[in-house]
Protein backbone atom coordinates (compact mmCIF):
# COMPACT_ATOMS: atom_id res chain seq x y z
CA UNK A 1 0.00 0.00 0.00
CA UNK A 2 1.64 3.27 -1.07
CA UNK A 3 1.31 6.56 0.80
CA UNK A 4 -1.62 7.80 -1.22
CA UNK A 5 -3.59 4.59 -0.74
CA UNK A 6 -2.75 4.59 2.93
CA UNK A 7 -3.97 8.20 3.24
CA UNK A 8 -7.25 7.25 1.60
CA UNK A 9 -7.49 4.30 3.92
CA UNK A 10 -7.04 6.55 6.97
CA UNK A 11 -9.50 9.06 5.60
CA UNK A 12 -12.06 6.32 5.16
CA UNK A 13 -11.62 5.03 8.67
CA UNK A 14 -12.29 8.26 10.52
CA UNK A 15 -14.19 11.42 9.78
CA UNK A 16 -13.96 14.71 11.68
CA UNK A 17 -16.76 15.56 14.06
CA UNK A 18 -19.22 18.02 12.52
CA UNK A 19 -19.44 21.37 14.33
CA UNK A 20 -22.54 22.18 16.31
CA UNK A 21 -25.26 24.15 14.61
CA UNK A 22 -24.70 27.05 16.98
CA UNK A 23 -21.12 27.60 15.96
CA UNK A 24 -22.03 29.00 12.56
CA UNK A 25 -24.58 31.34 14.12
CA UNK A 26 -22.11 32.51 16.74
CA UNK A 27 -19.49 33.26 14.14
CA UNK A 28 -22.02 35.04 11.93
CA UNK A 29 -23.24 37.17 14.80
CA UNK A 30 -19.76 38.06 15.93
CA UNK A 31 -18.61 38.98 12.45
CA UNK A 32 -21.71 41.07 11.90
CA UNK A 33 -21.38 42.90 15.20
CA UNK A 34 -17.74 43.83 14.85
CA UNK A 35 -16.63 46.83 12.85
CA UNK A 36 -14.63 45.98 9.78
CA UNK A 37 -10.98 46.66 10.17
CA UNK A 38 -8.93 48.23 7.46
CA UNK A 39 -7.39 45.72 5.11
CA UNK A 40 -4.16 47.61 5.48
CA UNK A 41 -3.64 45.82 8.76
CA UNK A 42 -3.13 42.52 7.04
CA UNK A 43 0.40 41.46 6.49
CA UNK A 44 1.96 44.03 8.77
CA UNK A 45 4.20 43.08 11.62
CA UNK A 46 4.55 45.91 14.06
CA UNK A 47 6.86 46.27 16.96
CA UNK A 48 4.99 46.34 20.25
CA UNK A 49 4.53 49.82 21.61
CA UNK A 50 3.66 49.09 25.21
CA UNK A 51 5.20 46.15 26.98
CA UNK A 52 8.51 45.06 25.68
CA UNK A 53 9.38 48.32 24.00
CA UNK A 54 10.92 49.93 27.07
CA UNK A 55 12.73 46.72 27.81
CA UNK A 56 14.21 46.64 24.32
CA UNK A 57 15.00 50.35 24.44
CA UNK A 58 16.83 50.14 27.76
CA UNK A 59 18.80 47.12 26.68
CA UNK A 60 19.76 48.65 23.32
CA UNK A 61 20.69 51.88 25.02
CA UNK A 62 22.91 49.89 27.38
CA UNK A 63 24.71 48.27 24.51
CA UNK A 64 25.11 51.60 22.75
CA UNK A 65 26.52 53.16 25.92
CA UNK A 66 28.96 50.28 26.34
CA UNK A 67 30.19 50.73 22.79
CA UNK A 68 30.46 54.47 23.16
CA UNK A 69 32.34 54.10 26.45
CA UNK A 70 34.81 51.74 24.83
CA UNK A 71 35.34 54.13 21.94
CA UNK A 72 35.83 57.07 24.30
CA UNK A 73 38.30 55.08 26.39
CA UNK A 74 40.41 54.32 23.35
CA UNK A 75 40.28 57.86 22.07
CA UNK A 76 41.17 59.18 25.52
CA UNK A 77 44.21 56.93 25.58
CA UNK A 78 45.35 58.29 22.23
CA UNK A 79 47.53 61.18 23.51
CA UNK A 80 49.77 58.75 25.40
CA UNK A 81 50.63 57.14 22.08
CA UNK A 82 51.72 60.49 20.67
CA UNK A 83 54.25 60.88 23.47
CA UNK A 84 56.01 57.65 22.58
CA UNK A 85 59.77 57.95 21.94
CA UNK A 86 60.95 58.64 18.44
CA UNK A 87 62.44 55.19 17.99
CA UNK A 88 58.98 53.72 18.31
CA UNK A 89 57.86 56.06 15.60
CA UNK A 90 60.62 54.79 13.38
CA UNK A 91 59.64 51.21 14.01
CA UNK A 92 56.13 51.97 13.03
CA UNK A 93 57.29 53.67 9.88
CA UNK A 94 59.21 50.63 8.80
CA UNK A 95 56.27 48.38 9.47
CA UNK A 96 53.16 50.33 8.62
CA UNK A 97 51.07 47.23 8.25
CA UNK A 98 51.51 46.19 11.87
CA UNK A 99 48.20 45.48 13.49
CA UNK A 100 49.04 47.22 16.78
CA UNK A 101 47.42 50.61 16.95
CA UNK A 102 50.59 52.70 16.96
CA UNK A 103 50.12 56.40 16.31
CA UNK A 104 53.07 57.42 14.24
CA UNK A 105 53.86 59.83 11.49
CA UNK A 106 56.78 61.29 9.64
CA UNK A 107 55.77 64.80 10.46
CA UNK A 108 55.25 66.02 14.02
CA UNK A 109 52.54 68.37 12.86
CA UNK A 110 50.40 65.59 11.52
CA UNK A 111 50.56 63.13 14.43
CA UNK A 112 46.93 63.77 15.18
CA UNK A 113 45.86 62.96 11.68
CA UNK A 114 43.89 59.85 12.46
CA UNK A 115 40.80 59.93 10.34
CA UNK A 116 37.64 58.06 10.79
CA UNK A 117 37.30 55.70 7.87
CA UNK A 118 34.07 53.90 8.28
CA UNK A 119 31.55 52.36 10.62
CA UNK A 120 29.86 49.17 9.63
CA UNK A 121 27.08 47.29 11.29
CA UNK A 122 27.01 43.70 10.20
CA UNK A 123 24.10 41.40 10.96
CA UNK A 124 25.75 38.21 12.13
CA UNK A 125 22.78 36.05 12.92
CA UNK A 126 19.09 36.00 13.66
CA UNK A 127 17.49 33.54 15.95
CA UNK A 128 13.76 33.14 16.39
CA UNK A 129 12.30 31.50 19.42
CA UNK A 130 9.47 28.99 19.21
CA UNK A 131 8.12 30.19 22.52
CA UNK A 132 5.31 32.73 22.48
CA UNK A 133 5.50 35.56 24.96
CA UNK A 134 2.38 37.17 26.36
CA UNK A 135 2.41 40.94 26.04
CA UNK A 136 -0.25 43.60 26.46
CA UNK A 137 -0.61 43.61 22.69
CA UNK A 138 -1.20 39.88 22.50
CA UNK A 139 1.12 36.95 21.89
CA UNK A 140 4.51 37.77 20.46
CA UNK A 141 7.50 35.81 19.33
CA UNK A 142 11.03 36.67 20.43
CA UNK A 143 13.52 37.21 17.62
CA UNK A 144 17.19 37.85 18.46
CA UNK A 145 19.38 39.84 16.06
CA UNK A 146 23.14 39.76 16.64
CA UNK A 147 25.20 42.53 15.09
CA UNK A 148 28.89 43.34 14.98
CA UNK A 149 29.60 47.06 14.88
CA UNK A 150 33.01 47.95 13.53
CA UNK A 151 34.53 51.43 13.74
CA UNK A 152 37.74 52.06 11.88
CA UNK A 153 40.28 54.90 11.92
CA UNK A 154 43.50 55.24 9.95
CA UNK A 155 46.44 57.54 9.70
CA UNK A 156 47.02 58.28 6.02
CA UNK A 157 50.65 59.25 6.63
CA UNK A 158 51.78 56.12 8.40
CA UNK A 159 49.17 53.63 7.32
CA UNK A 160 48.42 52.78 10.93
CA UNK A 161 44.91 51.59 11.45
CA UNK A 162 42.80 51.30 14.54
CA UNK A 163 39.55 49.48 14.68
CA UNK A 164 37.02 48.75 17.34
CA UNK A 165 34.52 45.94 17.19
CA UNK A 166 31.46 46.02 19.41
CA UNK A 167 29.08 43.08 19.54
CA UNK A 168 25.47 44.08 19.82
CA UNK A 169 22.32 42.10 20.31
CA UNK A 170 18.77 43.31 19.75
CA UNK A 171 15.78 41.31 20.82
CA UNK A 172 12.50 42.18 19.19
CA UNK A 173 9.10 40.96 20.22
CA UNK A 174 7.19 40.44 17.01
CA UNK A 175 3.44 40.09 17.40
CA UNK A 176 2.11 36.85 16.04
CA UNK A 177 0.25 37.97 12.98
CA UNK A 178 -2.30 36.26 10.80
CA UNK A 179 -0.87 38.15 7.82
CA UNK B 1 -32.74 40.00 -2.57
CA UNK B 2 -31.97 41.55 0.77
CA UNK B 3 -28.26 41.99 1.49
CA UNK B 4 -28.56 39.95 4.66
CA UNK B 5 -29.99 37.02 2.67
CA UNK B 6 -26.99 36.84 0.39
CA UNK B 7 -24.34 34.34 1.43
CA UNK B 8 -21.38 36.07 3.01
CA UNK B 9 -17.89 35.25 1.71
CA UNK B 10 -16.95 33.62 4.99
CA UNK B 11 -19.81 31.14 4.80
CA UNK B 12 -18.33 29.14 1.93
CA UNK B 13 -15.09 28.96 3.84
CA UNK B 14 -16.92 27.87 6.97
CA UNK B 15 -18.85 25.14 5.16
CA UNK B 16 -15.67 23.77 3.66
CA UNK B 17 -13.33 24.06 6.61
CA UNK B 18 -15.29 24.02 9.86
CA UNK B 19 -15.01 20.26 10.60
CA UNK B 20 -11.35 20.27 9.63
CA UNK B 21 -10.57 23.30 11.75
CA UNK B 22 -12.44 21.75 14.62
CA UNK B 23 -10.42 18.56 14.35
CA UNK B 24 -7.21 20.55 14.10
CA UNK B 25 -8.06 22.60 17.21
CA UNK B 26 -9.19 19.51 19.07
CA UNK B 27 -5.61 18.28 19.32
CA UNK B 28 -4.70 20.92 21.86
CA UNK B 29 -7.86 21.51 23.82
CA UNK B 30 -9.60 18.99 26.04
CA UNK B 31 -13.17 19.22 24.84
CA UNK B 32 -15.09 19.70 21.61
CA UNK B 33 -16.76 22.73 23.14
CA UNK B 34 -13.39 24.30 23.76
CA UNK B 35 -12.40 23.47 20.20
CA UNK B 36 -15.48 25.29 18.93
CA UNK B 37 -14.56 28.33 21.03
CA UNK B 38 -11.08 28.27 19.58
CA UNK B 39 -12.35 27.93 16.02
CA UNK B 40 -14.80 30.77 16.57
CA UNK B 41 -12.13 33.10 17.91
CA UNK B 42 -9.66 32.26 15.16
CA UNK B 43 -12.24 32.37 12.40
CA UNK B 44 -13.56 35.77 13.42
CA UNK B 45 -10.06 37.21 13.79
CA UNK B 46 -9.04 35.85 10.43
CA UNK B 47 -12.06 37.20 8.56
CA UNK B 48 -11.79 40.52 10.26
CA UNK B 49 -8.26 40.94 9.09
CA UNK B 50 -8.79 39.35 5.71
CA UNK B 51 -12.31 40.14 4.56
CA UNK B 52 -11.18 39.39 1.00
CA UNK B 53 -9.59 36.03 1.84
CA UNK B 54 -9.26 33.41 -0.88
CA UNK B 55 -8.60 29.67 -0.60
CA UNK B 56 -4.88 30.24 -0.95
CA UNK B 57 -5.06 32.14 2.33
CA UNK B 58 -6.71 29.26 4.18
CA UNK B 59 -3.45 27.82 5.53
CA UNK B 60 -3.20 31.04 7.53
CA UNK B 61 -6.57 30.24 9.02
CA UNK B 62 -5.14 26.97 10.28
CA UNK B 63 -2.22 28.96 11.69
CA UNK B 64 -4.70 31.23 13.46
CA UNK B 65 -6.52 28.24 14.93
CA UNK B 66 -3.26 26.81 16.16
CA UNK B 67 -2.25 30.08 17.82
CA UNK B 68 -5.64 30.50 19.46
CA UNK B 69 -5.66 26.89 20.63
CA UNK B 70 -2.24 27.23 22.22
CA UNK B 71 -3.30 30.50 23.87
CA UNK B 72 -6.44 28.84 25.10
CA UNK B 73 -4.49 25.96 26.50
CA UNK B 74 -2.14 28.33 28.29
CA UNK B 75 -4.77 30.45 29.86
CA UNK B 76 -7.38 27.79 30.61
CA UNK B 77 -9.66 30.51 31.88
CA UNK B 78 -12.63 29.80 29.72
CA UNK B 79 -12.42 26.12 30.42
CA UNK B 80 -12.48 26.71 34.14
CA UNK B 81 -15.45 29.03 33.67
CA UNK B 82 -17.35 26.46 31.68
CA UNK B 83 -16.62 23.64 34.07
CA UNK B 84 -17.98 25.79 36.86
CA UNK B 85 -21.26 25.98 34.96
CA UNK B 86 -23.12 22.67 35.41
CA UNK B 87 -25.57 23.54 32.65
CA UNK B 88 -22.92 23.08 29.99
CA UNK B 89 -21.94 19.59 28.98
CA UNK B 90 -18.23 19.05 29.33
CA UNK B 91 -16.61 16.15 27.55
CA UNK B 92 -13.85 14.35 29.34
CA UNK B 93 -10.28 14.81 28.23
CA UNK B 94 -10.19 11.38 26.68
CA UNK B 95 -13.13 12.17 24.42
CA UNK B 96 -12.60 11.27 20.79
CA UNK B 97 -11.23 13.59 18.12
CA UNK B 98 -13.47 12.01 15.53
CA UNK B 99 -17.05 11.18 14.79
CA UNK B 100 -18.50 8.82 17.38
CA UNK B 101 -20.68 6.82 15.03
CA UNK B 102 -17.86 5.88 12.77
CA UNK B 103 -15.45 5.30 15.59
CA UNK B 104 -17.43 2.39 16.95
CA UNK B 105 -15.56 0.17 14.55
CA UNK B 106 -12.54 -1.52 15.97
CA UNK B 107 -10.19 -0.36 13.26
CA UNK B 108 -11.28 3.24 13.61
CA UNK B 109 -10.75 3.10 17.35
CA UNK B 110 -7.31 1.66 16.75
CA UNK B 111 -6.44 4.54 14.44
CA UNK B 112 -7.81 7.09 16.88
CA UNK B 113 -5.61 5.64 19.61
CA UNK B 114 -2.59 5.50 17.32
CA UNK B 115 -3.09 9.16 16.42
CA UNK B 116 -3.18 10.16 20.06
CA UNK B 117 0.08 8.38 20.68
CA UNK B 118 1.90 10.29 17.95
CA UNK B 119 4.11 13.18 19.03
CA UNK B 120 2.04 16.38 18.71
CA UNK B 121 4.25 17.85 16.00
CA UNK B 122 3.78 14.73 13.87
CA UNK B 123 0.09 14.40 14.62
CA UNK B 124 -0.73 17.93 13.50
CA UNK B 125 0.98 17.32 10.17
CA UNK B 126 -0.96 14.09 9.60
CA UNK B 127 -4.24 15.73 10.54
CA UNK B 128 -3.63 18.66 8.21
CA UNK B 129 -2.54 16.42 5.37
CA UNK B 130 -5.00 13.54 5.59
CA UNK B 131 -8.12 15.17 6.98
CA UNK B 132 -7.37 18.82 6.21
CA UNK B 133 -6.38 18.08 2.62
CA UNK B 134 -3.52 20.58 2.68
CA UNK B 135 -0.42 20.27 0.56
CA UNK B 136 2.98 20.06 2.22
CA UNK B 137 3.68 23.66 1.17
CA UNK B 138 0.44 24.83 2.76
CA UNK B 139 1.18 22.89 5.93
CA UNK B 140 4.63 24.46 6.03
CA UNK B 141 2.98 27.88 5.82
CA UNK B 142 0.44 27.08 8.49
CA UNK B 143 3.00 25.69 10.93
CA UNK B 144 5.82 28.10 10.01
CA UNK B 145 8.23 25.27 9.33
CA UNK B 146 10.26 24.25 6.30
CA UNK B 147 8.79 21.81 3.82
CA UNK B 148 11.60 19.38 4.57
CA UNK B 149 10.68 19.39 8.24
CA UNK B 150 7.04 18.85 7.41
CA UNK B 151 7.69 15.96 5.02
CA UNK B 152 10.01 14.29 7.52
CA UNK B 153 7.45 14.55 10.28
CA UNK B 154 4.80 13.22 7.96
CA UNK B 155 6.94 10.27 6.95
CA UNK B 156 7.70 9.36 10.55
CA UNK B 157 4.03 9.68 11.49
CA UNK B 158 2.86 7.56 8.60
CA UNK B 159 5.37 4.87 9.47
CA UNK B 160 4.15 4.84 13.06
CA UNK B 161 0.54 4.58 11.94
CA UNK B 162 1.38 1.78 9.53
CA UNK B 163 3.04 -0.11 12.36
CA UNK B 164 0.03 0.33 14.63
CA UNK B 165 -2.50 -0.59 11.97
CA UNK B 166 -0.48 -3.36 10.40
CA UNK B 167 -2.45 -6.26 11.88
CA UNK B 168 -5.67 -4.78 10.63
CA UNK B 169 -4.48 -3.82 7.14
CA UNK B 170 -2.93 -7.25 6.63
CA UNK B 171 -6.16 -8.84 7.58
CA UNK B 172 -8.21 -6.66 5.26
CA UNK B 173 -5.95 -6.45 2.21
Amino acid sequence: MNDSEFENHLRGLLQPVAPSAELRERIGEELASMPKRAAAYSGRIERPTKSGFMHVLVRDFGWACAGAAAAVAILAAWPSFHRTPSKVVETAQTAPAASAPVASTSSPTSTNAFEHDETTNELVSTQGSDQLVETDDGPAREVRYSYLERHEWSNPHTGARVYLEVPREDIYLLPVSLQ
Amino acid sequence: MNESDQPQPWEACYRELAPKLLLFARQWVPTSTDAEDVVQTAFVKFWQRRPDAHPEHYPLLYAAVRTCALDFRRSGERRLRREANPAVDVMREDATFFDHGVEQREDAALLDTALRELPPEQREVVVLRVWGGLTFAEIATALEQSINTITSRYRYALEALRRELKPYTHERL
